[in-house]
């Protein structure tokens, strides 16, 4: 930390000497270690030494961003030299801004250190598992590491946040295969503190790996309908992204598009619909402490009970349309469990499919949506039939979050993110 | 440009083991205007080296951010050790990497600093432009986006080099009102290879196709739901690019076939119509430079084209080393990385459907009914060869001819069933290259193809 600060230190004389009027400065280094296997073999071990500082300049009403990776003095003055002549050639605009002072900080979370070797036997543990337990997948590819960072974060107002944090990420692709025939890609993953607990115990990793076995046993999809369908926690999760950026993200507002635009402290979904980013849930991993324009970071609702409760906007976003900031600009997503027991919510279902994820890209401006509804699975009369390909789902964004069937009880954590299963009708699902 | 400060460090590569150093540099410029405001106005520039260790049948990888002469060594000794610490705890057998051309490539361009005042006004001209002339649109967005690299490379088994691949575009999103109010978006992506002023000339010399992305986006707002189902379409050059990236190359990139993509067991076999052939361009396609052309891959392999699919047969795949190794062929510069901290992977380079010898017009009068998909914004590809892109321009064809405009839909279908299907091909071919790959790293790619008459699963209303 002594070495990252003196580079701050260099960062903020810099700015000083320049005269900006208001400057921010991010400075981070870390050290990753990464192990891979590939078709269930260990091929890779990488070590990535990292570092970066990135200025910001506003200088009468003008503002520039400029990153690089070296933390020398020579290089730190570089780059505060360069934000401050780009901002000389931007426009003037007076919603440029950085945050009120939050004053010194200082935060420490997870495991700084990492146990290589204890990691290596938890990955090599989790890979025998799936063998044993889950004989038609095919681990395609592991890919975990750890992750050691240690930062600082000033502004001209007078925020000076220093941080150190460690975490491990694991993520898993892997296919059902029988023979020749194969599923479609599953992927998984998980962001943990410690390695005290079983990977295949956490997030939705069991549960995707019996998906993926599961969905060799394949039946078609009768003619087009309009059904249920239900999201598994990685589907609703990218549901609920796309919702979050369609109607209540910066760009949509400031464009003045999103279908939401006057509808705060209005209903817009279900009453049972609670949607959040909560940095600072004991759950989440890691999460946010400083957002990106300065603020100490809180925990958000953006929908309570289905009602609108703020836009998802930054600093800018804020000051151009006059609306409140959000001070929160990670994605670490909570929604709210239900009181649905899976099974009975399923049993509810007369015809429709389960996602688990939606290949479709964005979303359009209006919030229409049509893509492929990936590892999905065919129910019909509250029974799984089998799984499904070449199935696309049509609808539109928000209509979904306004007939909900149910949310589930059973919530799934993966340090990321706390997210149920939620079904929704109304959805047109058409196969081949 | 990158200094070399590498030469010499051969001498420290381990004995036996395969190495690569690495010194790595990406740049990235953007400005993004969005309804005339500066919104974005960005330089980033990453450099580092690293080194890439094959021993005993395992890899290792180390990098730093620090690019001196000093990591280097760091570096080699730690992607070594890193290389022995698996191969101990998890031993693999891999056979032995086939021996490669060891030449030396020289740079083929240059990156040239733009100030970026120069970029600000630039899309600020270009805005004032689209204000005056356009006024039914409710908001507009310009952007314009560069990125590089440049890398040199060391090998103690393969080739040498310094490659350079800058690239630079303009992104223009319009926005306007449907006829019955809700938001209608249509964007557009000029530029290429090579820095600004290979590029763009003056913000005018763009108005013919602002005046075009204008009319079609009219013809949009007015424009129909597409019928979800499966229809007789012509995917234009630039889907045609798409499908050939997403549903078969990936399909095809030889770590995946490993991992039982469809593609393992169709070699050598009718995956599509005799009409089709697909080729993954190194860096020269139809006598001219390839949309980002590739000239020495990260693990110092001379890029040369790789044969994917020939009237219609399956003949090859993309290729690692140790994957080239496997399959018992040669590889031919597939194995790529986007950042210094990044290892190889396989990807794509510049994957086109060759031309055939019909006409755009006769496909078109050809169809009774069905429709002209012209532009997509994304793509995705599965295993099983399911793929799935957007579609953000197209127009019916009602008896022949171009009807009403779509709004935004999508395709899908599987890959090698889909192909079959395609029974015309143009002979006219359209490139892109502005897109990035995703697979655990970014890469950027070039894609594109002819327009094709086939049976598409089609997302709707």
């Amino acid at each position: 930390m002594e070495e990252l600060r003196r580079a701050a230190e260099n960062a903020r004389e810099k700015m000083k000497a320049l005269g900006a009027q208001q400057y921010a400065c991010t400075l981070q280094k870390s050290e990753l270690k990464e192990l891979n296997a590939d078709n269930g073999e260990f091929s890779l071990f990488r070590t990535v030494f990292d570092q970066n500082v990135s200025a910001t300049v506003i200088h009468d009403k003008r503002k520039g961003s400029v990153q690089g990776n070296d933390l020398s003095p020579e290089r730190i003055g570089k780059v505060c030299e360069e934000a401050f002549g780009s901002a000389a050639s931007s426009a003037e605009d007076d919603a440029y801004a950085f945050a009120p002072s939050e004053g010194a900080l200082s935060f420490s979370q997870g495991c700084p250190e990492a146990d290589v070797p204890a990691f290596f036997d938890r990955l090599s543990e989790l890979k025998e598992q799936i063998t044993a337990l889950f004989p038609k997948v095919h681990l395609m590819s592991l890919s975990a590491s750890h992750t050691k960072e240690t930062g600082i974060y000033f502004n001209s107002n007078g925020t000076w946040a220093e941080q150190v944090q460690g975490w491990y990420d694991v993520g898993l692709e892997f296919a059902g295969q029988e023979g020749e025939k194969t599923t479609g890609f599953f992927g998984t993953g998980v962001k943990v503190d410690s390695l005290d607990r079983p990977f295949l115990e956490l997030g939705t990793v069991r549960r995707s790996l019996e998906d993926a076995q599961n969905s060799l046993n394949s039946v078609t999809l009768p003619e087009k309908f309009t059904g249920t369908v239900v999201f598994t926690p990685d589907a609703l999760g990218q549901f609920v992204y796309m919702l979050a950026e369609n109607y209540m993200g910066s760009s949509v507002i400031m464009e003045g598009t999103s279908q939401w635009l006057n509808r705060v402290g209005e209903q817009v979904a279900d009453p049972r619909l609670t949607v959040s980013l909560r940095p600072l849930d004991l759950r989440i991993v890691c999460g946010e402490r400083v957002t990106r324009d300065g603020f100490l970071s809180e925990n958000v609702d953006l929908i309570r009970n289905g009602v609108l409760e703020r836009h998802f906007l930054d600093l800018y976003a804020a000051n151009k349309t006059g609306r409140p900031v959000v001070k929160c600009t990670s994605e670490d997503l909570v929604i709210e469990p239900g009181d649905v027991p899976l099974e009975e919510l399923m049993g509810q279902i007369s015809r429709g499919i389960v996602i688990g994820y939606f290949a479709g890209g964005e979303p359009n401006a209006s919030g229409d949506f049509s893509g492929v509804a990936k590892n999905a699975f065919y129910i019909e009369n509250g029974r799984i039939l089998g799984g499904v390909s070449e199935v696309m789902i049509n609808g539109k964004l928000d209509e979904i979050f306004n007939h909900i069937l149910g949310i589930t009880k059973e919530s799934f954590t993966d340090g990321r993110s706390c997210v149920p299963m939620m079904a929704a009708d109304g959805i047109v699902i058409s196969g081949k | 440009m990158l200094e070399d400060i590498l030469q010499g460090k051969q001498s420290l590569f381990a004995g036996g083991a395969v190495s690569v150093l690495r010194g790595h540099e990406n740049r990235s410029r953007r400005v993004t205007l969005l309804k005339g405001d500066v919104v974005n106005n960005q330089r980033s520039e990453s450099r580092g080296v690293n080194a890439y260790v094959y021993d005993h049948g395992s890899y290792g990888f180390a990098s730093s951010a620090n690019y001196t002469a000093q990591d280097a060594d760091r570096v080699l000794a730690a992607a070594t050790e890193n290389a022995r610490f698996l191969s101990q705890r998890a031993p693999r057998e891999v056979p032995a990497f086939s021996p490669v051309e060891q030449t030396v490539i020289v740079p083929q361009a240059k990156i040239v600093d733009t100030p970026q005042a120069r970029l600000i006004d630039f899309c600020r001209a270009l805005d004032s432009y689209i204000v005056e002339h356009y006024p039914f649109l409710t908001s507009r967005t310009v952007v314009y986006t560069e990125d590089s690299q440049d890398r040199i490379l060391y090998t103690s088994h393969a080739s040498c080099g310094h490659a350079v691949s800058p690239r630079c575009y303009v992104y223009v999103v319009f926005n306007a009102e449907a006829k019955d109010g809700s938001p209608v978006e249509l964007m557009e992506i000029f530029g290429g290879w090579g820095s600004f002023d290979d590029q763009f000339s003056t913000p005018e010399a763009l108005a013919p196709k602002l005046d075009a992305l204008a009319q079609h986006m009219k013809e949009k707002c007015e424009g129909v739901y597409a019928e979800a189902g499966e229809h007789t379409v012509i995917l234009g050059g630039a889907l045609a690019g798409m499908l050939a990236h997403e549903a078969v190359g990936h399909t095809v990139e030889a770590d995946l076939v490993r991992g039982g993509s469809v593609a393992g067991p169709s070699l050598g076999k009718q995956v599509a119509s005799p009409l089709v052939s697909l080729v993954d361009f190194a860096h020269t396609a139809f006598g001219a430079p390839a949309p980002l052309p590739v000239y020495l891959d990260d693990e110092g392999v001379p890029a040369r084209d790789a044969v994917l699919i020939k009237d219609g047969i399956l003949t090859g795949f993309m290729h690692s080393r140790e994957s080239a190794a496997r399959y018992g062929v040669p590889a031919d510069g597939n194995a790529r990385a986007w950042e210094y901290s990044d290892e190889p992977l396989i990807r794509m380079r510049n994957t086109f459907i060759l031309p055939g010898k019909d006409k755009l017009e006769d496909m078109i009068a050809s169809i009774d009914h069905g429709y002209y998909l012209i532009n997509t914004n994304n793509g995705q590809a599965d295993l099983t060869g399911e793929f799935m892109f957007g579609v953000t321009l197209g127009y019916e064809i009602v008896k022949g001819k171009l009807g009403r405009a779509l709004l935004d839909t999508t395709v899908s279908g599987i890959a090698f069933e889909m192909l079959k299907t395609v029974d015309a091909v143009s002979d006219h071919v359209v490139g892109e290259s502005s897109g990035f790959c995703g697979k655990k790293q970014w890469i950027p790619v070039g894609l594109g193809g002819p327009d094709m008459r086939c049976r598409i699963m089609v997302g709707g209303r």
